[in-house]
């Protein structure tokens, strides 16, 4: 096992060169080349590829380039390299066990295969931001609600303390703190006190904050999980491997998340799918990470919807399933908002093609969850039947789903509506939905039926 | 009292500036103008002076000071400032008390005055880097085998796992980490498991290793205490309210740091005095602070022991311990290292200057604390029992000791010999001194004793 003060004296004695070098030269000339050795292309007609050797040929690819490229350390601007023998020992002694949550809820997140009828992890929620503590904790107790939910993701605040959270600032640490505090009594409140918060920290976007809150003296526990990002294109840092290091130290879990851009340094649909799968080793080696948050998005719609994304998705998320024993998260990005079709077809879209091709989802973020407010636990549980509702569907009844989906709302994906805000969606007061929305998403669950989506559970 | 949010609310939206229109313009036109105003003048023929009403115009001038310059912050360029009345306030509601430490080591520290025989705080050892982690074992293990010890400083590690501690990366975080695992296993060897750990974290030169490495999941306790410094002179950065904000967070306890710098900023030894007192005030309204820790140097000597330095340590120990309840230890850096007659006669110089002037002390630190290894448990040892001696001696007393022992070292301080590392003068398997040192000190502590300092054994 490569420990993190190696990673970190291979990062100070890496080969140096300019990011742009490494972007160019590296990232993207690299990946062009290992498409065409592997003939790995780009079908559009094929949004659900079911091509086994096609996902294999794409594994080896991803292992060519991690050895080739290694992975861009910003501080010393050098490459951090690893050996063929160091990544194939790491894949093979890989510990697939991903344990989360405390008491009734603790459990074992693994990962799945292709085809596969084997029950998805559920993790439910997201980390947009939410105007007031009250909404904060409304959504997060209805997300803790769902019954299928394994684990949760929590809203990030805007303020504290009638100030607002700027990054850097303690008020970005007292503002995580109390999102985490917040989080936690939803869940007791949803009486289910062990749920693991596995998002952390949203509200705290740098590594100082995401530190200081989640340390035990407060809310987090091991059991929890702290997100370790990377930047576009493999590329890492040292606030990034302070996380990792206190993480290790502490022994909390880690996912890493890895957002290849369609689109830029990765090129088109193929070279994002290498990339994403090579993302895997990345987290392995380097952050040695629980599990992997894989979040592909388009580099102009920065959404996960995409047709070429999502042939990109299904066929990194086979890659992975099929030759390591990484647990994986999916999570999309959706162009359209709370209360609007277009959210759930193009979630269906996403949840069938990553299913069926062998990995779990997180239920997927409306509106880019680039709007405050824009998120309501009715999405959440809806994208959580759809995902419990794909376990078993072949990646070939996947494709047909996908491609039916794909025409009710590609063409409108530039000009989806952010639909409406959690206030207009739920009663606060209540924390339940709207009749209005209740309706809406029964009337989209018929129209998903009538298009091959699995029956869902009918809206009462 | 101010919360941290609206300390960060006053950083972005106070009047904005250059660094060095404050550190001129503001910082230094201000101690000059005040120091006029009230009176205040180094004079050096009376390191310790014994003038209350001096004192209490030091006090005075620190609180114009305050009001008139307030804190920068380098991250937003702007100044945090404060009313008069919500300096005047703090300083009144100031909790004056601070608990430190666990179960039977558990100690409240409680203001003194000048000419008291009220016994100090004792706090014990220094964050010199060791190169070894047996050292540093066999270090904290002595300091906490000082019986008078309340709280104790623990060695900074150079490596960990082999690899060199670089600030900012996480060898840093790992570092600070094991740090503490030693120093707290090295308590529990010593049978003091609850004594409080005050100089967090000496391995951890940034914000994020110093949060990182202060969990319960790696042995600190709010019982402990961390060291938040501001930069000379009168400025913070976001890290360091970051620090703050994490240790209020958990009701830990939290050590204001300065280090006024003679020479600097504040200008000669009577500005940097108002500059020493105003620290303390500063440190209670933005760090909300639980103690302090305080070392004025010399600019260009990078030591404590020169006469205005003394002198400035006098007068503005006296302005805090006559005017406030701030629990304050005073640090001094000293030229000459450890197996020196030289480092005693300068610590008993300083130490003499901060007890009678009725502050506590944190053992002085040999060979400026910038040599690793070059500092053992002998001199924490001869601080301790130098501090004892000095509880009880007035002003006047201590003025007459300091003019005696400066006589001694004065001229030496720019050519002082470093000394020895601590393989040098202690078995590293034994953890006990050679005999060459054991006599030296003996012999010191005679000369001392000859001098009127009243040990106790």
């Amino acid at each position: 096992m490569v420990s993190i003060l190696d990673v970190c004296e291979r990062a100070r004695k890496g080969p140096t060169l300019a990011a742009e070098s490494f972007d160019l030269d590296g990232v993207y000339l690299t990946l062009k080349r290992l498409a065409k050795k592997y003939d790995i292309r780009y079908d559009p007609r094929t949004p659900v590829p079911s091509d086994d050797a096609l996902a294999d040929k794409v594994f080896d690819a991803a292992l060519d380039f991690f050895v080739e490229c290694g992975v861009y350390f910003q501080d010393t601007h050098s490459a951090i390299r690893f050996s063929r023998e160091e990544v194939l020992n790491a894949v093979a002694t890989y510990n697939g066990d991903c344990r989360f949550g405390e008491g009734k809820e603790a459990r074992v997140f693994r990962s799945r295969k292709p085809d596969s009828s084997s029950r998805p992890w559920c993790h439910v929620g997201s980390g947009t931001v939410a105007s007031t503590e009250e909404i904060a904790s409304r959504i997060v107790q209805g997300n803790a609600s769902i019954q299928a939910a394994d684990s949760m993701s929590v809203n990030a605040l805007e303020s504290i303390d009638g100030r607002k959270i700027v990054t850097g600032q303690p008020t970005e640490i007292l503002g995580a703190i109390r999102s985490l505090e917040i989080a936690r009594e939803a869940c007791r409140l949803a009486g289910r006190p062990g749920l693991p918060i596995i998002n952390g920290i949203a509200a705290a976007g740098s590594a100082i904050a995401t530190i200081a809150a989640a340390a035990p003296q407060f809310v987090l526990r091991p059991s929890d999980c702290i997100i370790v990002g990377s930047i576009v294109e493999f590329k890492t840092n040292r606030e990034m491997l302070a996380k990792v290091a206190w993480c290790q130290a502490s022994g909390y879990n880690i996912v890493l998340a890895g957002a290849p851009m369609l689109g830029g340094f990765a090129g088109g649909p193929e070279g994002t799918a290498i990339l994403n799968a090579a993302y895997v080793f990345l987290g392995m080696l380097v952050y040695q990470c629980n599990y992997y948050l894989s979040l592909p998005l388009h580099i102009n719609y920065s959404c996960s919807t995409t047709r070429d994304v999502i042939w990109a998705t299904a066929l990194s998320s086979q890659a992975i399933a099929r030759n390591t024993n990484m647990p994986t998260l999916t999570l999309a990005y959706v162009m359209g908002g709370p209360m609007t079709e277009s959210f759930y077809y193009e979630s269906a879209a996403f949840v069938a093609a990553s299913i069926a091709s062998g990995v779990s989802t997180q239920t997927p973020h409306p509106a880019k969850a680039a709007f405050t407010d824009y998120v309501t636990p009715m999405e959440m549980k809806v994208t959580t039947e759809m995902a419990l509702a794909c376990a078993g569907m072949t990646r070939k009844e996947a494709d047909k789903l996908v491609s039916k989906l794909l025409p009710k709302y590609e063409d409108g994906l530039a000009t989806a509506s952010i639909g409406k805000s959690y206030t207009q969606c739920f009663d606060i007061a209540t924390g339940r939905p709207r009749d209005e929305y209740v309706a809406f998403v029964a009337k989209v669950k018929k129209e998903m039926s009538a298009l091959g989506m699995p029956a869902l559970p009918r809206e009462t | 009292m101010i919360g941290m949010s609206e300390i960060c609310e006053r950083a972005k939206t106070g009047p904005a500036m250059s660094q060095e229109t404050f550190d001129l313009d503001v910082v230094f036109a201000t101690a000059g103008q005040l120091c006029r105003k009230y009176g205040i003048k180094y004079d050096p023929g009376t390191p310790v002076p014994a003038d209350d009403d001096l004192a209490d115009r030091t006090y005075q001038a620190a609180v114009d000071f305050v009001v008139a310059v307030g804190a920068y912050c380098t991250d937003t360029g702007s100044v945090i400032k404060f009313t008069r009345d919500e300096v005047l306030e703090a300083v009144a509601n100031s909790r004056g008390r601070c608990v430190m430490g666990e179960g039977k080591d558990r100690f409240v520290w409680t203001p003194r005055l000048p000419d008291s025989d009220t016994r100090p705080w004792y706090h014990v050892g220094s964050g010199i880097v060791n190169t070894d982690e047996r050292i540093a074992f066999n270090l904290v293990k002595a300091y906490a085998g000082i019986r008078q010890a309340n709280s104790v400083s623990v060695p900074a590690l150079e490596k960990i796992d082999g690899y060199m501690v670089v600030s900012g990366m996480p060898s840093e975080i790992l570092g600070a980490i094991r740090s503490i695992k030693i120093a707290r296993d090295a308590l529990r060897h010593a049978g003091r498991p609850g004594l409080a750990i005050g100089n967090l974290i000496a391995t951890a030169g940034t914000s994020m290793a110093t949060i990182a490495a202060s969990g319960p999941q790696f042995g600190l306790r709010p019982s402990d205490g961390w060291l938040v410094g501001a930069q000379a002179e009168m400025k913070y950065n976001m890290g360091t309210l970051n620090k703050a904000a994490y240790l209020s967070c958990w009701g830990a306890n939290v050590g204001g740091e300065s280090g006024p710098l003679v020479g600097g900023y504040a200008g000669g030894p009577d500005g940097t005095a108002v500059a020493n007192v105003a620290y303390r005030l500063v440190c209670l309204l933005v760090l909300n602070c639980d103690y302090h820790l305080t070392f004025p140097v010399h600019i260009m000597r990078g030591c404590s022991s020169p006469r205005d330095v003394l002198w400035c340590t006098a007068v503005s120990s006296q302005a805090i311990s006559r005017n406030t309840r701030e629990l304050v230890w005073s640090l001094g850096y000293i030229a000459a290292g450890p197996m020196t007659k030289q480092f005693f006669y300068e610590s008993a110089a300083y130490i003499a200057t901060a007890i009678s002037s009725g502050l506590s002390v944190q053992t002085t630190h040999p060979a400026k604390a910038v040599l690793n290894d070059y500092v053992t448990p002998m001199e924490m040892l001869g601080s301790v029992e130098i501090t004892e001696a000095c509880v009880g001696m007035n002003r006047k007393q201590a003025n007459e000791m300091a003019k005696q022992l400066l006589a001694k070292y004065e001229d030496k301080i720019d050519d002082a010999p470093i000394g020895k590392k601590y393989q040098e003068c202690y078995d590293v398997n034994t953890g006990r001194p050679c005999r060459e040192y054991v006599d030296l000190y003996g012999e010191v502590k005679d000369e001392l004793r000859a001098m009127g300092f009243r040990f106790k054994r």
